[in-house]
């Protein structure tokens, strides 16, 4: 048990949202990053789908609470439900798939009006490993995220390319305001309704253990 | 039992079959067209609707090339293009509901099962209405689960369509917390967002989490009980229980919601099923007050007083309907039941007989619908029990929402309430089992679901007295 505390011992609590078109690899991107390995024969989500791993960004341990959610645009209305307060946003499309691109606008609305005036938000483009069957640039998405003012990486969650440093990446920026002011931490995670259970209305503060953030 | 076929006459199924087949093919042909190779395009629309009709087939291909993923026979193109079509079928003869995910992966189970059932070219048709059929119950939950909130999150109220257990999720978090609150507050305290699991095994029938023979013999178990969806919440329950220790055991919040994730897959299907078992006919005991009585002694009091003051309107003639009651359930069990079962009836049947002598020695004048309904109930039920546990194993198991269905012509009077005696204290043995020892054996468990038949009739016979 003490070595599990200590496993859960972190400094912050950032939750994420991972967001974009069904089939864009949403789930596969988060399983790589949690488990490190690519999910094979995985099956679309339903609703949503949770995890969380720590990670160490700038000398500090930061938790993340990520929810990936279901593509289809009729999930919409329950997804929309998990976007309140997350500080990072993932929206991730298949570069190998032009429409999944072009609906970049849209998440990204959904997330910059349901989550936080604030929240840091990364383009994905995801399945870089098939390049031959590319249908968005690298230029192009890089270009499209400049003048949106958000983040941009290409990742494989089959390969691994790149999975880690989106996390990161968000992660960083986060913690950076958080260091220059710009966020308080104890507003990083305010009560998410998941349904009938409130989760996760811990407050971010300092060196917190897993039993400390009850609900 | 999806009412794809009248129960009587089955000299009607052959044409009935026909008929329908018919109809998915004429139905099939105006929506769909599939090529040699299987490629499954949209027919019959024009203009705007081309566009709308591509992308909900994109979309329902979309699923229908990732549906269980790690069973061949969805890998077949035949299989993925007769999933898509009759998915399509569905979706343009049903605007209202058109594809939601997960509807995929509950017409894959029909789709296969179907396929073992019928010769190839059958299978889709017999699929396809079986699913339609199957939508009639569980797309109140579907369409609820995706348009139930409002665009801007606020939860609407549930649509009066939502049939299947509409807060079927609620109902599992409430059961979680009431029947073991130490995994419950643990949960909680770790920030396990159950509901986002348990949302997913509800909305598509535990389809994605039980290896594909797991979730037939389940929906056999759901399809059979007569309150059909009101098991999905004691399943899931059942689910967090089985995996108890486990659970625990853990504390680290991600590593925690993926066991929960994993839980109905984590203890062996019979152990899941046992649970369920358990906990459905706990939750379905008439008595009063209701849950939570935990004690057998408690009941037992609770139905001598209850004989008591029927004492004060019983006749005399009660005498031989309870001599009988308690004679043939002896009889009929004496020879073939465990000893287990045995003891168990006995008990059941010796308390029946003395609740009735108290009340006919202490009695004059008689509740007549009682006395009218007692002796013939008694004779069916005895007889059903003993029937029933002579059928050979796998039917009780497959007959299993048996518990109501089949053994529900036990719901002898008298014999429905002794039964209840004992079946209830032992069945909450058996659910504690997970909360106590995470299931000390075998013979708890099964000991839980031979309770949970009596009491299965024991509710039929509250809500219709007599049986």
């Amino acid at each position: 048990m003490a070595s599990e505390k200590e496993k859960d011992q972190y400094d912050y609590l950032f939750k994420f949202i991972i967001i974009g078109d069904a089939g864009a690899g949403k789930s596969c991107l988060l399983h790589q990053f949690i488990e490190n390995r690519y999910k094979k024969g995985s099956s679309h989500t339903i609703g949503v789908e949770f995890g969380s791993k720590i990670i160490h960004v700038g000398g500090r341990n930061i938790k993340l609470q990520i929810w990936d959610t279901a593509g289809q645009e009729r999930y919409r209305s329950v997804t929309r439900s998990y976007y309140r307060g997350a500080a990072g946003a993932l929206i991730v499309y298949d570069i190998t798939n032009r429409d999944s691109y072009n609906h970049l606008v849209n998440w990204l609305q959904d997330a910059r009006t349901l989550a936080r005036a604030d929240t840091s938000i990364i383009t994905v483009g995801n399945k870089c490993d098939m390049k031959d069957k590319r249908a968005v640039t690298f230029l192009e998405a890089s270009r499209c995220a400049q003048e949106n003012d958000i983040l941009f990486l290409e990742t494989s969650a089959l390969t691994g390319e790149g999975v880690e440093d989106v996390f990161i990446k968000v992660a960083r920026v986060i913690l950076n305001k958080i260091e220059d002011g710009l966020i308080d931490p104890n507003t990083m995670v305010s009560g998410t309704h998941t349904g009938s259970q409130r989760i996760g209305s811990d407050s971010g503060g300092e060196a917190m253990s897993s039993k400390t953030c009850s609900c | 039992m999806l009412g794809y076929l009248p129960a009587q006459p089955r000299s009607e199924w052959p044409s009935i079959e026909a008929e329908r087949r018919a109809s998915y093919a004429r139905w099939k042909a105006d929506l769909v067209a599939v090529s040699e190779s299987f490629r499954v395009d949209v027919r019959g629309v024009q203009g705007q609707q081309v566009a709308d009709s591509l992308s909900l087939l994109q979309q329902i291909q979309k699923d229908v090339h990732r549906t269980q993923p790690l069973v061949e026979f969805f890998q077949r193109p035949a299989t993925q293009a007769a999933l898509s079509s009759l998915l399509l079928v569905y979706a343009r003869r049903n605007p209202e509901v058109q594809y939601i995910q997960g509807m995929n992966e509950v017409a894959a189970v029909l789709l296969h099962v179907a396929s073992e059932a019928s010769a190839d070219e059958h299978a889709e048709a017999d699929a396809f209405w079986c699913f339609s059929l199957l939508m009639q119950d569980i797309r109140g939950a579907f369409i609820q689960a995706v348009d139930g909130c409002s665009g801007h999150g606020a939860p609407s109220h549930a649509s009066p369509a939502a049939k299947a257990e509409p807060g079927a999720v609620g109902k599992l978090l409430r059961a979680l917390r009431l029947y073991d609150p130490e995994l419950g507050a643990h949960l909680e305290g770790a920030g396990v967002p159950v509901g986002v699991f348990a949302f997913r095994w509800c909305t598509v029938l535990f389809a994605q989490d039980l290896p594909l023979a797991g979730v037939v013999r389940l929906w056999d178990c759901l399809l059979g009980d007569p309150l059909r969806f009101e098991l999905l919440s004691q399943v899931g329950l059942a689910a967090l229980l089985t995996s108890r220790e486990r659970l625990l055991a853990a504390s680290e919040q991600g590593q925690l919601a993926e066991l929960v994730s994993g839980a109905p897959r984590m203890a062996s299907l019979e152990a899941l099923l046992a649970h369920t078992w358990a906990i459905c006919a706990l939750e379905r005991r008439a008595q009063t007050p209701p849950f939570p009585t935990r004690s057998a002694a408690q009941l037992v009091q609770d139905l001598s007083g209850w004989a008591r003051g029927a004492a004060a309107q019983l006749a005399p003639a009660l005498r031989p309907a309870a001599g009988a009651l308690a004679g043939g359930l002896g009889a009929g069990l004496a020879q073939r039941a465990p000893p287990l079962v045995k003891e168990t009836v006995g008990q059941a049947s010796e308390k029946v007989a003395s609740a009735a002598r108290t009340a006919v020695a202490s009695a004059p004048s008689a509740a007549q619908a009682f006395v009218t309904g007692a002796p013939a109930a008694a004779h069916s039920g005895a007889h059903a029990v003993a029937s029933w546990f002579n059928e050979p194993a796998p039917t009780r198991v497959r007959g299993a929402g048996g518990g109501g269905g089949r053994v529900a012509v036990a719901g002898g009077a008298g014999q429905g309430r002794g039964g209840g005696v004992q079946g209830a204290d032992d069945r909450w043995l058996g659910a504690g089992g997970g909360g106590e020892g995470g299931g000390e054996g075998h013979a708890r468990h099964r000991r839980g679901r031979r309770g949970g038949r009596l009491r299965g009739g024991g509710r039929r016979r509250a809500r219709a007295p007599g049986g």
